[in-house]
This record gives structure tokens, sequence and C-alpha cells, in this order.
């Protein structure tokens, strides 16, 4: 994730209506920005009941079995 | 059978459970708000008999369970009216659609929820104050309109003041090629200074000397804890902009039997049978209580520490459908 810094996209009117949490946004490049899935192919499910749809992939090794052992 | 309320689009914490119901051959149904209102299936709510009718046939009676996630996450897409009277109409049309899905939630109150439709959204402030009352510590914490009292709030506090949202809502905005987000935010004296005279009421806290944060998955007074380590040095105010770096860890952790119990009378009284508890755990020994998340995010905690959260939401639905 880039962080390019803390900012505001809002201008001074709008502001004295906000919280002051507003004023101070973290700036992150779109791209990077995991929660928008950049990057990411999606497909379907219907058994998942899902339009769009990511078959996770296992974060730690389920074995150890390793190429060069089944060549 | 098991009905699942989600999105119709991907849901990081749907899916994996559903893979499980699918493997265990579990008797369910997934539905969306996009399913009750766009116009895909033909269904008619019976007053008089109190039941909810799909083909002709009742399907209030099939259904023994109900996992209850982010149902309305996707009402905004039916809010886009192109109209000079756009905001009366999505107000109108919201509170509509409001009202019927709490009526459904009335019709549906005697079947075993996993977070009840109306504890979907909690309040966290008197989730604060539920938590002190069954012995958790909280952060010092106030809600102040005005720069006076807050720089008064930030001189008792050398330690520190953050300040996020009373609602816990995260907004974020595109704009360009970069995404603003709204996180915790550190209020150093100079951000404080800088405050207007008076602004609209928001929620400062003291910050906590901690030495890492802990993430509790709560199903059923199971508990799953994940310490994530973050070195001193690489840490930022909110842990969110950390998760993904190289120098955070996320490790199983033993919570202590005193604590557990006080999480299980809290999740009592606040009504809620699943949740992801926020602690820190301070450089004193002690934990400090941040917030609960009813629906909250588990499947990295879940990977990360081998817990298969998503196996046993899967097996919990079953057994109850059982």
């Amino acid at each position: 994730m880039n962080i390019k810094g803390i900012e505001t996209i809002f201008d001074e009117t709008l502001l004295a209506q906000l919280p002051p949490t507003y004023r101070y946004l973290v700036r992150i490049e779109s791209s990077t920005f995991k929660e928008h899935f950049t990057g990411y192919r999606f497909s379907k499910s219907e058994k998942h009941f899902s339009k769009k749809f990511i078959n996770a992939n296992a974060y730690k090794p389920l074995s150890e079995i390793v190429y060069q052992d089944i060549k | 059978m098991i009905l699942v309320l989600s999105h119709d689009a991907y849901e990081q914490g749907t899916d994996p459970v559903i893979s499980w119901l699918l493997h265990h051959k579990a008797n369910f149904l997934k539905l969306s708000i996009g399913d009750l209102l766009g116009a895909k299936i033909p269904y008619t709510v019976d007053i008089d008999n109190q039941d909810i009718m799909v083909n002709g046939v009742s399907f209030k009676d099939k259904i023994s369970v109900i996992w209850h996630r982010r149902f309305m996450g996707e009402m905004s897409n039916f809010l886009n009216f192109e109209s000079v009277h756009a905001a009366n109409l999505r107000g109108e049309v919201r509170k509509e659609v409001d009202v019927f899905m709490e009526y459904l939630s009335t019709l549906l109150k005697n079947k075993k929820w996993l977070t009840s439709f109306q504890k979907i959204h909690i309040n966290k402030i008197e989730a604060l104050n539920i938590a002190q009352d069954c012995g958790l510590i909280i952060p010092k914490s106030c809600i102040v309109n005005n720069r006076e009292d807050a720089l008064r709030f930030w001189n008792q506090h050398p330690e520190g003041v953050i300040t996020k949202t009373i609602s816990g809502s995260r907004g974020h905005y595109l704009h360009e090629d970069d995404t603003y987000v709204m996180l915790t935010t550190d209020m150093t004296k100079d951000r404080m200074e800088d405050l207007p005279a008076y602004f609209l009421p928001t929620l400062f806290q003291a910050k906590v000397k901690a030495d890492f944060e802990i993430r509790v998955f709560y199903l059923d007074k199971q508990f799953f804890p994940t310490a994530i380590l973050t070195p001193k040095s690489a840490r930022s105010v909110d842990r969110k902009m950390d998760n993904n770096t190289a120098s955070t860890h996320f490790v199983p952790y033993q919570l202590p039997a005193e604590i557990m119990e006080k999480l299980n009378v809290f999740m009592e009284k606040i009504g809620l049978n699943t949740g992801s508890i926020d602690l820190m755990k301070c450089q004193d020994g002690s934990l400090v209580f941040l917030e609960v998340n009813p629906v909250g995010q588990y499947s990295a905690e879940s990977e990360r520490c081998n817990y298969k959260i998503e196996k046993s939401i899967a097996e919990w639905l079953i057994k109850q459908d059982n």
C-alpha cells in the first residue's frame, strides 16, 4: 500500500460542516489500495450465489511435497 | 435450511464459508438485497398469516438458522436516481426498504441468528460503556464540539490523543489516481490548535501505550485471538496501514481466562454471538478494549494463524440446522 500522506480533498467551506477527521484523510495510491481489488481477476460461481468470485489461495502450504520430489 | 444473507458480489468473509457448506453438502441458500429488490425472485409476504411465500410455497418454515452478514451493503445500488429529487427519493426508498427488512426480521425472529438483524450496527460508544460495566478497561474517551475542551483533554493526556469516527464507519473517496481514507488520526498539538472554535461532535481518545494489538474473532463463546506484531519504529496510529507490511506478523495468542470471561459477559450484554473484537496489550500487561465489529473481516487472521475460522462458522451453522 503506497501511502502518499495525510491531507484532505475538501475545501474549507465544506470542512467547516464536517467533523475534524475529514481534515486528515490518508492519501493512498488507488492501484495499491487492496480493498479496490485492482488487478484481481474475478470469476463467478453459481454454487456460491456469487457474481464476482475469487477462489482464495491458501496462505500457507497445505503439504510438505515440493516440486522437486515429484519430478 | 441455512439462510445466508450477504452480497451478490465478492465478500471475502462469506464465500469461504459457503465453500465449506458445499463441502459438507449442507442445505443452504444465499440471498442478497439484489434478490429481494432486483425483480429476480417473485415472492409475497403474507402479513395475515405472517409468512413468506416463494412460488406459492412457504419459505419461512424451511429456515432454521440465518447467517446475517453485510446484507444491506449493496443497498446503494438501488438508490441511483437521476432526478433533481434524487436526495428525497434516496431517503424515502431507503426508509421503505429499511422498514420492510425490519418486518422480515420480525417474521424470522424465532430462528437462530448469527448476528441478529437489529445488532448488525451497534453503537460503538455505548459498547465502550458496556465493556467498562463488564470490568474491561477502555481508553479515556470524550465527544467534544469545541477547541477549548479538546485542548483541555489533550493537555490531560501527555501520552497523546487520537480521533476516529463516532459510528466506526470509515469513508473512502476516490479522487484522481488516489483514494482518501478516513482512519484513526493522531491529533498532534498543532492539529488540535488548528481546530475551529466549534465543530461537529467528534470522538477523542487518549492513546494507549500498547505493545501490540490483538484481534479476536468471537463465535458463540469460541475465541480466535491473533496478536498483530509490528515493530514500534514501523507502527502507524491505525494498524490497518501496517497490516500488509513485511514487518507485521500475525501470531495466535492465548487470552487470559479472566478476559475471556469478561468478553463472554460483554458479548451477551450487547446481544452479539459473533464479532471481531479489538484489544490492545499494554506495556503494563493489561488489556484494553477498543471496539467490537459485528461483521468484521477475519480472513487475514484465519489464514495466517491457521485458525480455519470459515470452517468453524460453516460447522456452527450446520450444527444449528440439525
